[in-house]
């Protein structure tokens, strides 16, 4: 080969390097930053401030949720035209909406939900946050603040009719299916008898495990190393969920039978008139029993 | 060392190639990255609602601690809170009043933290995996992706992508790969209608290929003349179908339609070679307009139609076969006489089947049956006389389509001989447009009516009859359309299915049914006034009573032909008297019945004597025609009968001596 010829073959490979790589690399920074703000905007404070964080340190938590979404934002000032990039803009515009809403700035985050094209969605997961882009919103609020039962109700509705669509055993079904466990949890609080509510959620919950996942979660609670090692690592937060969940659950069922017992014999008129039948007659006493459904969760013992 | 012109610019289109390729590259690439990233999702911080019983015992409390203050702090609200805690599903009057009286902030409620729980049973059993800090803060927050609904892998779309950039690059550079003008022209060719597409946006490898078959066969048509050489008759086919792809509103994906089902296969190696054989090349130019003509028609009719659409994909070359057939029998009379009957005839067939498949399409033998017999029809210079005029004939070929279609009638008819059918009713029909314009689904009503009763039949003999009945109705019809008022055809069919029923149970042999059809057919159609329209059912009934009497005769008088006469005869009694019969169908027939069985009683005594066995029938009319004016006819077997019949016989015998 020709010295010219291998020159001209570097230089093509050159520009053909220079050419392959800087969208990529754009996406590749704006995908890292997000997810970083991403975790900060959501993340509870001990995770977000480290022992020893300065006094700005919501102040800097901002600012990377401000910089991911100028980083967003520019890139799709510059791509948005471009045909083969639409699919890559949309998923951006996911990014965004997400980071918006989980930064509390809902009526923004609706705003970009509106934006996101779901026919472009080109996975499981990203399709399902838009269909539950109404639930993600309200629940940022609703989890620890105020809590209208009406409210629940409807986007328990819109929550599992997108799991139900969801792959099963896939990373986002778990996440809603568990998302779903803790609004039902809440959910079932307010009810006067907490205990429907509770079997209920559980078993519904249960039921989103087959008999591998099962088995993966037992693996999990057992601990052993050499077994951990086969759990795929981005499985292992689901498998670690279900016995979070269940403890979640049987801990409120229990304080409800605790807390009840004790205001009646306080005070009968401490408790409904319903309960207050049912404590008197015996009825109430009974040892809680969970669905068949979830049998196995409780079978697995530890947490 | 200086280099070409080529080279140089074999160097440009690589290095524009390779930037190309690198662009695309990278944007599936930061598509990849974009879509298939791991996305943080936490769960919040929960807080329990305050239970029911925490709200009432609150209140309970507040009731208590001020119960010794005077004045009451709580004033009414005192009464209410009693009222409250006695009452079941009021939590939301509880709550307004714990809030109200301050007591929402001293309800203890449980909280739970998911993720930190999670985090924390993770760092557990961190060791197993070698977790650091900053993989158990990952591993506590990312949802993947999960299943890509994109339907074609990075793979598919890298290597789409690569192959287009390689299609152009080749397209622009054929000259260095390939010495032989003619093929480089072609592989150009393919290669510049191949790179058009944006390959990655296809949907999969099948997509790609059907783009790649989509360019090769429009090379073809392009280069025609290259590919087809001396074989005018190819070359003439793919001039048709270019110039078919020109108008057509999509062209492209019209030729690719065409040639997916049999058609290339059909169209090339089959029917344009045979044509090739029989046809001479000044045919071929006026066959490429035909075809030319009627691909665009059939692009356009399949645009409104799915199905017609799919099915027109896959049995146009049945049409095209079809008309070279019909050209094949009686091409020169055809071409020379007017080229513009085929043409319209093959147009307005296929309107007309894609106009009928709300009925469900037809499948390629009814197309071609309907074509040859249409074309074929349109070949006699007698039919041709008057020019074609579209509409009508579209109405004619549609309904002789439905015909063949036809479920019920394939049932009980072979394919043959509906098409045998449908050719008679072209020829008759296509001589009366002026009735087809008024009654669009003629063709279908005749044959329906006539073979539609004797389908029924379920008979082997019906096949022959079904010939007589329809050929006896189509002449008749071509006599006198206005019998069509009259629902003749259903008339007649009628019979011949009682007719051929009879055939069926051995009571009269196939050709006697024939004649009796002809006879019948003939008869109804000269007295449509009364057979058809004031005593309807009267043939029918005198027909049944001859047929039964003869049957039940033990001495066999009437045999073979003159069962015939004899119903020919006492036909034309009824039709010169019928009026004068009762109006009951049943009884007519019940007299009729026992007059010419006693007729025939009578006539075997007097056979070889006074009366010859020819002359049977005709003395059977006397006796009926008495009948029928009103005469009183003495009960069978009485001396008085004898006596009538006796002079009746001598009165036939005279006549003939």
């Amino acid at each position: 080969m020709s010295r010219t010829t291998r020159t001209r073959m570097w230089l093509a490979a050159v520009l053909l390097a220079a050419a392959s790589c800087a969208t990529r690399r754009d996406v590749e920074e704006i995908v890292g930053a997000s997810n970083g703000a991403l975790i900060l905007a959501q993340a509870d404070p001990g995770l977000a401030a480290p022992e020893g964080a300065d006094s700005d340190w919501d102040q800097k938590v901002r600012g990377k949720s401000e910089e991911a979404l100028a980083r967003i934002d520019a890139f799709i000032a510059q791509h948005a035209e471009n045909p083969a990039l639409q699919r890559t803009v949309n998923a951006l515009r996911l990014r965004k909406a997400l980071l918006l809403t989980f930064s509390g700035q809902r009526n923004l985050a609706r705003a970009t939900y509106a934006e996101v094209n779901k026919e472009l969605a080109g996975n499981a997961r990203d399709v399902a946050l838009i269909d539950s882009a109404d639930v993600l919103i309200w629940w940022q609020d609703a989890a620890a603040g105020e809590f209208h039962a009406a409210d629940a109700d409807r986007h328990l509705k819109t929550l599992t009719r997108v799991i139900e669509a969801a792959p099963p055993l896939s990373g986002i079904r778990y996440y809603l299916a568990t998302l779903r466990a803790h609004i039902r949890l809440k959910r079932a609080s307010a009810d006067v008898d907490q205990r429907a509510g509770f079997r209920e959620g559980l078993a519904e919950y249960a039921g989103e495990f087959d008999e591998g996942a099962r088995a993966n979660v037992r693996t999990w609670v057992e601990g052993r190393p050499e077994e951990l090692r086969k759990i795929p690592t981005d499985a292992l937060r689901w498998y670690g969920h279900a016995t979070i969940t269940r403890d979640m659950y049987a801990e409120a069922y229990q304080a409800f039978l605790d807390e009840t017992r004790a205001a009646f014999q306080a005070d009968p008129e401490n408790v409904d008139p319903i309960l207050r039948r049912a404590l008197e007659d015996g009825t109430f006493e009974r040892e809680p029993k969970w669905p068949a459904a979830c049998a196995w969760l409780f079978d697995l013992g530890g947490g | 060392m200086a280099i070409s012109a080529e080279v140089a610019s074999l160097a440009v289109s690589v290095v524009a190639g390779a930037l190309r390729l690198g662009k695309r590259l990278d944007e599936i690439q930061a598509e990849e990255t974009a879509l298939r990233a791991a996305v943080p999702l936490a769960f919040p911080e929960i807080k329990l609602e305050p239970s029911d019983t925490a709200l009432r015992t609150a209140l309970g409390k507040l009731l208590k601690s001020t119960a010794a203050i005077v004045p009451d702090p709580l004033g009414d609200d005192r009464q209410e809170i009693e009222r409250l805690r006695q009452q079941s599903g009021v939590r939301n009057e509880l709550l307004a009043m714990c809030r109200k009286h301050g007591l929402l902030e001293t309800i203890a409620t449980r909280t739970f933290k998911p993720d930190a729980a999670f985090r924390k049973a993770l760092r557990a059993r961190s060791a197993a995996w070698e977790l650091g800090d900053a993989a158990v803060r990952d591993y506590t927050f990312f949802v993947a992706a999960g299943p890509d609904l994109r339907g074609n892998s990075l793979g598919f779309r890298i290597g789409a992508t690569v192959l287009d950039v390689l299609a152009e690059v080749a397209a622009q550079n054929t000259r260095f790969v390939i010495g032989h003008e003619p093929t480089r022209r072609l592989v150009e060719t393919v290669l510049v209608r191949f790179s058009e597409p944006d390959l990655g946006a296809m949907s999969g490898w099948g997509e790609v290929l059907r783009g790649a078959l989509r360019a090769t066969l429009n090379t073809v048509v392009d280069e025609r003349e290259a590919l087809a050489g001396s074989r005018a008759w190819i070359e003439r086919a793919l001039s048709a179908v270019a110039h078919a792809r020109d108008v057509a509103p999509n062209g492209d994906d019209f030729v690719l339609g065409l040639f997916r089902g049999q058609g290339l296969n059909s169209l090339l190696r089959g029917v344009l070679l045979e044509g090739s054989d029989y046809l001479s090349e000044g045919d071929a130019e006026v066959w490429e307009e035909i075809l030319s003509d009627v691909l665009v028609r059939a692009a356009a009719k399949a645009e409104g139609s799915a199905s017609f659409e799919d099915f027109f994909a896959e049995h146009w070359h049945s049409l095209v076969g079809a008309g070279l057939a019909s050209l094949q029998e009686h091409g020169p009379r055809l071409l020379d006489a007017d080229d513009e009957i085929l043409k319209t005839t093959l147009v307005a067939a296929v309107g007309a089947l894609a106009d009928s498949f709300d009925a469900g399409p037809p499948n390629g033998e009814t197309l071609t049956a309907v074509i040859e017999a249409a074309v074929g029809v349109f070949a006699d210079p007698g039919v041709l006389a008057p020019a074609v005029r579209e509409p009508w004939l579209r109405e004619l070929i549609a309904s002789v389509a439905g015909v063949v279609r036809d479920d019920g009638l394939r049932a009980s008819f072979s394919q043959p001989a509906l098409e045998r059918y449908a050719r008679g009713a072209l020829e008759v029909f296509s001589r009366f447009p002026e009735v087809l314009a008024e009654d669009s689904e003629l063709v279908q009503e005749v044959l329906a009516g006539v073979l539609g009763n004797m389908a029924r039949a379920e008979s082997f003999g019906v096949g022959p009859l079904a010939d007589a009945a329809v050929e006896g109705a189509l002449g008749a019809i071509a006599a006198n359309p206005d019998l069509l008022k009259f629902e003749y055809p259903s008339a007649l069919g009628q019979l011949a299915g009682g007719l051929a029923e009879r055939v069926a149970n051995g009571g009269i042999a196939g050709l006697q049914a024939e004649a009796i059809v002809a006879e019948v057919a003939d008869l109804l159609a000269t007295n449509e006034e009364l057979f058809l329209a004031a005593r309807a059912g009267l043939a029918d009934a005198v027909v049944d009573a001859i047929l039964d009497a003869t049957a039940d005769d033990p001495k066999g008088v009437l045999a073979g032909a003159a069962v015939v006469a004899a119903v020919r005869r006492a036909l034309g009694v009824v039709a010169a008297h019928g009026k004068l019969l009762p109006a009951d169908l049943a009884l007519v027939e019940a007299r009729v019945k026992e007059v010419v069985a006693a007729g025939l009683a009578e006539s075997s005594r007097m056979l070889g004597r006074r009366l010859a066995q020819e002359e049977v029938p005709a003395a059977l009319a006397d006796l009926l025609e008495r009948l029928a004016k009103g005469e009183t006819i003495p009960d069978p077997g009485t001396p008085e009968f004898r006596k009538l019949f006796g002079d009746i016989a001598d009165d036939v015998t005279g006549r003939a001596a």
